[in-house]
């Protein structure tokens, strides 16, 4: 009866309301069902120090000034072809700090690293309760979760 | 101008503060308000409690780094806020956007439209006193919003729109998503037609209030829905079309009488025809690059350059002067729409009831980020 | 025995069944508040309260907790007096219409033969702790809640008055029961179809429900009168309008819908408060569903709706009630 009378008439208002009342509720209940996140959100960033070659790019790169990397640098000795030994410098990353509260995960450090050592995962649940907490040094920033591949293909080029 | 707070007042006035947090200001916005009763005498706007100086920051920020700072000026329709901008850079270094780009720059900026506007039927049905409209409207936002954040990965501010074209390709299952999408949401539209048409006091509530006649809003320098609602058919995007929309067919929604309640058609209008819009696009979306090859670090050459766009509050233009030498803009100027369009608001909206100043305050749907910015 | 002496049995019947009636009004509050903000959460496609017990029927008494504890700020130029007794008047005056309401043949405090006539005496006190707690705030939107309130009553009060007259001329009498006893076989909304609907909207805007909510008009005056109350002087007010609601729908179920009557049927006596706490509540839900529904209307049309158009029609009601019983 009430199908047939919304297509006589204009289904008032309350007869709107009163369909509403038995669908499924819109709303997920938080801590127990999560929504599904697509594979570029950017949540927290993920350190990869083995291709990372503290060009320091990501530093110079963020508009908050929230990266700061301590480098420090070391000799080797390597063999030319022609036979010479040449002393080289490398460089090492001592520390890798991002201030997660200042942070404003715009995802330019991402775009602007050579060598794909950053990337953003899907993590977004790290409140604290304590600002000095926020500073994720190497050991907390998530690696093995993969950040994107298509990341380093969609990079713009020099 | 006298501050309200300074004139003497009468035997029966008082001054009311609609004060800085409130629930139906959408922000942080003070309305001084000299009342005799319930009658509005005198509005004052104070502003400036969300000004965060981002025409000064973009001096010590480098182009690119400035561009996630612009999406936070009306936060609530991100995507338009960016446009402008990347226009103004590649005018000046006259770059040449490729057209899958362009096909993609004109899907998101409507389909973010589309998800200003819903946003603004929810917080008027609120502010008029009906809580449903509001879970309804953000219902249906929350599905374009997941759109949004499947291409560019942030749900309210999105950064992609880049010099050059966008920050990354449509991602796979996109384009039969976002059709799946538009498919179903005129279903849930012609619920809020029912809704709002067919209700007695919705409909009194706002018809005759802030009545504006089109010679007064032109001379005020408002644009956008409000302009269109009183008669006059200015919309950017066929006027001083930028970007594809020459090739796109699309009606400009004009109405004629100029109150709270044309204000409202003229936003439903053209929801539908940002479906329209976005449907054509993807239509005829062609493969090709999504960014044109840019220097790493961008430095144009010195000139000076305003680029114009219509974004769903209004027009959005940026006024850009580079100096040729440094990477930072030399300077910046926003010219944002809700600004311009809160400046005018005293003219029509004094002389009524409390009530009806707030309506008329829902009506015109400006963003405190965009005002203060 | 003590008991035998007629003025200490009818002192005893009436202390019990006073006790007996303030606990349950305040039961059906509790549960109504409950009720309430599930079936809007249902209107507007989400949960409600689920979290503090089974489908969050624990809530009322977690919101009492959350009360109680709450610190008690009085601003610092209110007139503390006025203050301070407002919200203590408001919950004494809005209990005591339910002294002469019926829940069953036999269930009733004070069976008055001007039953009627007491109640609609009793609610037009309701307007007094809003004034109170309007003007005793300092506060320029309190005020401007309390005189929309003034104007709203008084615009409605007449319209529900003469919106009755029409039934205590069908029954005969101004005595509850009797009316209730008259609707045995027909109710009364179909023999004052008119009657009823003006005597609706005048019960909506009596009780300040939506779309009449303007003494708290949340959107444009923060909260209207309470909003400089915290704590439990709060919880009075919210209690306040909620016994409201109940009475009025109470009486809406008394006057148009026969009480606990069934057509055709006679009940035992725990059926029939059954039936009528049962039409109450149908009663109450579709009230709160136009809350869900409709939006709130300005206090310049509320006042041309309540003189200019519910009055001539309950007239006009009156006038069709009385050429038909003299035929």
């Amino acid at each position: 009866m009430v199908l047939k009378l919304s297509k006589i008439v204009h289904t008032p208002p309350m007869l709107v309301t009163l369909k509403h009342i038995f669908k499924k509720a819109f709303t997920v209940q938080y801590p127990e069902e999560r929504l599904e996140i697509p594979e570029r959100f950017r949540g927290l960033h993920a350190y990869y120090a083995d291709k990372c070659i503290a060009c320091m790019m990501c530093e110079k790169a963020c508009p908050n000034k929230c990266i700061q990397l301590e480098i420090s640098t070391y000799e080797i000795e390597i063999e030319t072809p022609d036979g010479e030994k040449k002393k080289k410098q490398k460089k090492k990353v001592d520390e890798f700090n991002i201030y997660l509260g200042r942070c404003m995960f715009c995802g330019l450090c991402v775009d602007n690293c050579p060598k794909g050592a950053l990337g953003m995962t899907t993590e977004y649940e790290f409140s604290d309760n304590d600002r000095k907490s926020l500073v994720y040094g190497i050991d907390r920033l998530a690696s093995k979760e993969m950040a994107k591949e298509e990341e380093k293909e969609n990079e713009p080029e020099p | 101008m006298v501050q309200i707070s300074e004139i003497p007042t009468g035997p029966n006035e008082m001054i009311l503060n609609l004060g800085p947090q409130h629930p139906s200001t959408h922000g942080v916005c003070r309305l001084v308000l000299r009342t005799d009763g319930e009658k509005v005498l005198n509005i004052e706007p104070v502003i400036g409690y969300l000004h965060r100086g981002i025409e000064k920051l973009a001096e010590n920020r480098t182009y690119i780094q400035f561009l996630p700072l612009t999406d936070r000026l009306d936060y609530v329709a991100a995507m338009g806020n960016n446009m402008p901008y990347a226009m103004a850079i590649e005018d000046l270094m006259e770059i040449e956007v490729p057209e899958r780009a362009e096909y993609i720059r004109v899907i998101m900026l409507e389909l973010q439209r589309l998800a200003s506007h819903l946003l603004f039927v929810a917080t008027f049905g609120a502010d008029l006193g009906a809580w449903t409209v509001l879970m309804y409207g953000f219902r249906e936002r929350e599905r374009i919003l997941d759109l949004l954040e499947m291409v560019s990965g942030g749900r309210l501010l999105y950064s992609y729109i880049y010099p050059g074209g966008v920050r990354y390709d449509l991602p796979e299952g996109f384009v039969e998503k976002c059709r799946k999408t538009l498919k179903e949401l005129p279903k849930y539209f012609e619920d809020y037609n029912d809704y709002f048409y067919s209700n007695e006091i919705f409909l009194k509530r706002c018809e005759g209030v802030g009545v504006l006649k089109a010679e007064d809003a032109i001379n005020l320098g408002i644009t956008g829905p409000i302009l269109r609602a009183c008669g006059a058919p200015h919309d950017l995007r066929k006027d001083d079309p930028y970007s594809i929309y020459d090739q796109l067919d699309f009606k400009v929604i004009t109405e004629k009488e100029g109150d709270t309640l044309a204000r409202f058609n003229v936003r439903m209008g053209e929801i539908y025809e940002s479906i329209n819009i976005v449907n054509q696009a993807l239509d005829s979306l062609p493969e090709g690059d999504f960014r044109a090859k840019v220097p790493k670090v961008l430095k144009p050459p010195p000139g000076a350059v305003y680029s114009r766009t219509e974004a769903p509050r209004g027009e959005l233009s940026i006024y850009l002067l580079s100096d040729g030498e440094s990477k930072n803009p030399y300077r910046l100027k926003i010219r944002s729409p809700s600004f311009c369009n809160l400046s005018a608001f005293p003219f029509f909206a004094e002389g009524d009831i409390l009530a009806n100043v707030v309506a008329n305050f829902a009506g015109i749907d400006i963003v405190l980020g965009d005002v203060d910015r | 025995m003590i008991l035998d002496n007629p003025l200490v049995l009818a002192l005893v019947k009436g202390i019990v069944g006073v006790i007996i009636l303030i606990s349950f009004i305040s039961l059906n509050v509790l549960f109504l508040t409950w009720y309430e903000r599930k079936v809007i959460a249902r209107i507007q496609v989400r949960y409600g309260p689920n979290r503090a017990g089974k489908f969050g029927l624990l809530q009322p008494l977690a919101d009492t907790a959350k009360l109680l504890a709450k610190e008690d700020i009085v601003p610092e130029k209110a007139d503390r007096a006025v203050f301070t007794f407002a919200p203590a008047t408001a919950f004494a005056v809005a209990l005591l219409p339910t002294m002469a309401i019926p829940f069953a043949s036999g269930l009733i405090v004070s069976d008055l033969n001007i039953g009627i006539l007491y109640i609609i005496a009793v609610s037009s006190l309701a307007t007094i702790p809003v004034i109170m707690g309007g003007w005793g705030s300092n506060n320029k939107y309190t005020l401007l809640g309390g005189m929309r309130t003034i104007a709203q009553s008084i615009s409605y009060e007449i319209p529900f008055v003469l919106s009755i007259i029409g039934v205590v001329a069908l029954a005969g009498s101004l005595s509850m029961v009797q009316i209730i006893n008259a609707q045995t076989n027909i109710w009364y909304v179909f023999l004052q179809p008119l009657g009823f609907v003006v005597f609706f909207i005048a019960m909506i805007a009596e009780t300040s429900r939506i779309p009449f909510d303007l003494p708290e008009s949340e959107s444009e005056l923060v909260a209207g009168f309470h909003t400089e109350y915290s704590g439990m002087k709060f919880a009075m007010f919210l209690f306040a309008e909620y016994i409201h609601m109940v009475v009025a729908s109470a009486l809406l179920v008394i006057l148009f819908f026969g009480g606990w009557n069934i057509p055709f049927i006679t009940l035992p006596v725990i059926a029939q408060a059954v039936v009528f706490i049962g039409k109450m509540y149908v009663v109450m839900t579709v009230m709160i569903w136009i809350r869900g529904t409709l939006p709130r209307i300005t206090i310049v049309q509320m006042t041309s709706i309540g003189w200019k158009v519910l009055i001539p029609l309950a007239l006009l009601n009156i006038m069709i009630t009385g050429i038909f019983m003299s035929l």
